[in-house]
C-alpha cells in the first residue's frame, strides 16, 4: 500500500493544481490530506480494488469541483463590483439629472440662468461633432445607468446538486440602488414627455418646419 | 387520538430557509452534534446517510458556509495527545443551526405532503378498532 499510495496522493496533489490559486492556498493541503485519509480508509476495507473505485470517484469529484471553483472565482469581481457601477450609475446620471434641472428651472420658473449650450456656443459656431455628443449624452445617460444599476441587481449563483448549474438572482435592492433607479426612471419619462411634447405637431403634420 | 393529517391540514406553505445544496445540509446535519474536522464529517456522512462527499465537494461546501457565515472554524481544539493537529475543526454557528431548522422543516413539509398524497405511509395508523 505504501508505494501505491505515495504515488496516489503524489497524483492527487498534481490535480489539484487544476484549482484557482487561492482555493488551493485555502484547501489544498486539507483536500490532500483528506484524500490521503480515504486512501488508508479504502486499502483496508477492499485492497487495490477500493483504491480504483476511490480514484474513479476523486476524479469525478475533481472534475466538476475545478470548473465549479473557477466559475465561483469569476463571479467574485461582479460581487465586489456592486460598488463600482453604483458609483458609475451615480456619475452618469449627473449629466442627466442636471439638464432636467437646468431645464425646469429655467423654462419653468422662467431663470435666467446662462447654461445651454445650445444657445450660447451653437448658434455662433457649428460644433456638429459636441453637439451630437452632448445630445447623445443627455438622452443615453439615464438609459445607461439604469442597465448599470439593474446590472449591479443580478447575482450569478452556482447551484451544484440544483437542476441547473448556475443562474441569474435578482437581488433584493438597497436604498440607495432602488433610489437611483426611481431617479433614471423619472429622468427617463420627463426627457420621454418633452420630446413628445415638442414633436407631436410634427408626427401630427401640424408644423412643417421641426 | 392523534390528527389524522388531510390534504387540509397540511401546510401549504412550508417553512423555507436559505437555499442549501445536499451538502450543505448533510454538513450542518454533523455539525449539529458538536464540532468536527473534515475527515469526520466525510465519515459521518458516509455511514448515516452512505453518501460520499468526495475533497472538492466538502471543501468547496465548507468554502461556501464559512462565507455565508453557517459555520465558522473551532477556535477550542481536542487533546494535542489525540489529534493530529494539521486538522481544521469546524462548528456550527447561530445562523448556520438557524438555515438547518429551517431545512429540515421545509423537508418535513415535503414529507407531510408526500403522506398526504399517499406516496408514503402514514407512520401512525389508526386503530383498526379491534
Amino acid at each position: 500500500m505504501r508505494l501505491a499510495g505515495q504515488g496516489s496522493v503524489r497524483l492527487y496533489r498534481r490535480l489539484l493544481r487544476l484549482y484557482p490559486a487561492s482555493h488551493r492556498a485555502d484547501y489544498g493541503r486539507l483536500m490532500s490530506q483528506l484524500f490521503e485519509d480515504q486512501l488508508r480508509a479504502a486499502w483496508s476495507r477492499g485492497g487495490r480494488r477500493a483504491l480504483v473505485e476511490l480514484w474513479g470517484r476523486a476524479l469525478l469529484d475533481t472534475a466538476y469541483n475545478v470548473v465549479l471553483e473557477h466559475l465561483d472565482r469569476w463571479s467574485e469581481p461582479m460581487r465586489n463590483g456592486s460598488r463600482l457601477l453604483l458609483a458609475a450609475a451615480a456619475a452618469v446620471l449627473v449629466a442627466p439629472f442636471t439638464f432636467v434641472a437646468l431645464n425646469l428651472l429655467q423654462y419653468g420658473l422662467h431663470l435666467s440662468i446662462p447654461w445651454n449650450p445650445h444657445e450660447l456656443l451653437w448658434p455662433q459656431v457649428r460644433f456638429t461633432v459636441w453637439r451630437y455628443l452632448y445630445d447623445a449624452v443627455i438622452v443615453l445617460s439615464a438609459p445607461l445607468a439604469l442597465g448599470l444599476l439593474f446590472t449591479r441587481q443580478l447575482q450569478l449563483r452556482w447551484r451544484p446538486q440544483a437542476d441547473a448549474l448556475a443562474w441569474v438572482v435578482i437581488r433584493k435592492g438597497d436604498r440607495i440602488g432602488l433610489g437611483l433607479m426611481a431617479l433614471c426612471l423619472l429622468l427617463i419619462a420627463t426627457m420621454g414627455l418633452y420630446f413628445i411634447g415638442e414633436n407631436l405637431p410634427c408626427i401630427l403634420g401640424q408644423r412643417l418646419a421641426c | 387520538m392523534p390528527e389524522k393529517r388531510t390534504p387540509d391540514t397540511v401546510p401549504q406553505n412550508p417553512p423555507s430557509g436559505p437555499h442549501l445544496s445536499a451538502a450543505m445540509f448533510y454538513i450542518l446535519l454533523c455539525l449539529a452534534d458538536g464540532q468536527k474536522h473534515g475527515y469526520g464529517i466525510m465519515r459521518e456522512v458516509e455511514q448515516r446517510h452512505a453518501v460520499s462527499l468526495g475533497p472538492g465537494t466538502l471543501y468547496g461546501a465548507i468554502k461556501r458556509m464559512l462565507e455565508a457565515g453557517l459555520i465558522g472554524e473551532a477556535e477550542e481544539r481536542p487533546d494535542p495527545r489525540l489529534d493530529d493537529q494539521r486538522r481544521r475543526y469546524y462548528r456550527l454557528t447561530p445562523a448556520g443551526h438557524a438555515a438547518a431548522v429551517a431545512e429540515a422543516a421545509r423537508l418535513d413539509g415535503l414529507v407531510s405532503q408526500a403522506r398526504a398524497k399517499r406516496l408514503l405511509p402514514d407512520p401512525r395508523p389508526e386503530p383498526s378498532g379491534t
